[in-house]
């Protein structure tokens, strides 16, 4: 069974407690009372505070006018829509440097690969377009100092590939002091190895330095011919932006310690564009991300913010 | 610019408006003399314990928007209600993450009454107790006695001083739900308050367009 909707003149009676309570219907006689006990006149109670509130609220009216109001709720939508879109713009720049950047080394074939040995031949060139981009006395130092452990193990490597028959490189430092040294001795501890080592060749101690020293001059020069042909390999291919777009990601200290070995790639001003562009990638990908957690911010304050 | 000599009205509102704009302080005392008895009966019947401090926040927001406010009076007080239902919401948003939030039994039970208390209270409704009810016990008792939504309907309709376009434009709810909420509400009231309203179509209510 359903029941018609009270008519408004009787709900409005109730509820503005203007009703002539004995005309109501019985059932209507309470909450017409109630209605009115809800219709006192405010009491005193009630209006505690008033001069304190009205203070504050006719303080808040001056120093919130009518034409101030309204600029900072508009310069507050422009600055927040501006942060939005600055925020959206770098986010797109910093994935369209990351995107190009992939796809560029991937266009080249240089895309690094843990278990190549191409990276090895890579990172010349890298390293030489990021110490070339710089080109300031102090990253020159810097690459300088360097360069002496970076040339060791290059040097380690050619002997290690050119020579089946190498003498130890340990030797040739053995035989380096045994042929700068006044006293030669064999029975001295430290050249008791090199000793040893001559015996079983069946030469002398300065025999066996000779043939050792020769060896490991002829690995040297192999060694240096290699290094060049690397860099020529690199530049001739042409695919230095590619590797400086790539290996920026991940090996630039690696490739900076190996770019070393040839010192004319150093000074070479040529590839300074690709260098910079690694280091411009890193930095575009991290502020995209600190901004991405900030544009999420921004949307939770404007809406709060749109209430009165 | 002078005072409006009685109560305020639509007559006089424009110019308080106006006067309070400009931040008189007469104004600021009609308005509140106005609004802030109604605030204060509604917060307390459905936040008691916070309901003075959202009382400050309403007057806060009322001061910061009155520029940009457009109306009558009877507009002016619904979106005073407006203001002050948002405040409630987050209040009760914020107070809602809070881990512990200790409650004064007695406040506790104050705001759930016991059903017998109720009944009692229904009995004695048509003789005595009613007419010796203050404003705010009043409006406590409509509030405890109906479903949070009827309450407010009711609130907005008895303490707001509004009607019912103006409060389905603060619930955001059609004119036509407002009239078949108050008309559960006021048969539910009815039934509660004399006991004389047949079962029947307590049971059946209309149902919500």
């Amino acid at each position: 069974m359903t029941d018609p909707i009270l008519p408004d003149d009787l709900a409005n009676g109730l509820v503005d407690g203007t009703a002539d309570i004995s005309s109501l219907p019985t059932e209507f006689r309470g909450v017409a009372e109630v209605f009115a006990a809800a219709h006192q006149p405010a009491s005193g109670a009630e209006l505690a505070g008033m001069a304190a509130v009205v203070q504050q609220f006719t303080a808040a009216v001056t120093t919130s006018p009518a034409a101030a109001d309204a600029g900072a709720t508009t310069s507050g939508v422009i600055a927040m829509f501006g942060t939005r879109i600055t925020k959206r713009a770098a986010i797109i720049v910093g994935a369209t440097v990351l995107f190009a950047g992939t796809a560029a080394a991937a266009a080249g074939g240089v895309l690094p690969t843990p278990f190549s040995s191409s990276e090895r031949h890579s990172t010349p060139t890298v390293s030489l377009e990021s110490s070339s981009s710089e080109a300031t006395e102090s990253s020159k130092s810097s690459l300088e100092e360097s360069t002496s452990s970076t040339e060791t193990s290059v040097e380690n490597e050619g002997l290690d590939d050119s020579t089946s028959t190498s003498f130890p490189e340990r030797d040739f430092g053995l035989c380096t002091a045994w042929s700068n040294g006044t006293t030669k001795n064999t029975d001295n501890p430290t050249f008791s190895s090199l000793a040893t080592e001559a015996s079983v060749a069946g030469k002398s101690v300065d025999d066996y330095c000779l043939d050792v020293v020769s060896a490991h001059d002829a690995n040297g020069d192999h060694g240096d011919d290699t290094a060049t042909s690397n860099s020529t390999g690199n530049s001739t291919s042409n695919s230095a932006d590619d590797n400086g777009g790539k290996n920026g990601g991940g090996h630039g200290a690696d490739d900076t310690a190996s770019s070393v070995s040839t010192p004319a790639s150093v000074s070479n001003p040529s590839n300074s564009a690709p260098g910079a562009s690694a280091p411009d990638t890193s930095v575009d990908d991290g502020s995209g991300k600190g901004q991405n957690g900030k544009g999420k911010g921004g949307s939770d304050s404007s809406t709060s913010s749109s209430n009165p | 610019m002078s005072p409006p000599p009685g109560p305020l009205d639509d007559v006089s509102f424009a110019s308080v408006l106006v006067a309070a704009r400009a931040g008189d302080q007469w104004a600021a005392e009609v308005l509140f003399v106005d609004l802030q008895p109604r605030l204060l009966r509604f917060l307390r019947s459905v936040e008691p314990r916070a309901a003075d401090d959202l009382a400050g926040e309403v007057w806060l927001g009322i001061a910061q928007g009155l520029s940009t406010f457009e109306g009558d009076l009877t507009g002016f007080r619904a979106w005073v209600f407006t203001i002050a239902r948002r405040r409630l919401a987050d209040h009760r948003r914020t107070a809602g993450r809070r881990a512990t939030d200790p409650v004064d039994p007695h406040e506790h039970f104050r705001l759930q009454p016991d059903p017998a208390t109720i009944d009692g209270a229904r009995a004695d409704t048509a003789t005595a107790v009613i007419g010796r009810l203050s404003a705010q016990e009043a409006v406590d008792l409509i509030s405890s006695s109906l479903p949070p939504d009827q309450a407010e309907v009711l609130l907005l309709r008895v303490v707001g001083d509004l009607d019912v376009a103006h409060v389905a434009e603060v619930l955001d709810r059609t004119p036509n739900w407002v009239r078949v909420t108050q008309h559960r509400a006021l048969r539910k009231l009815a039934e509660k308050f004399s006991g004389n309203v047949d079962d029947s179509v307590m049971t059946d209510p209309p149902q919500a367009i």
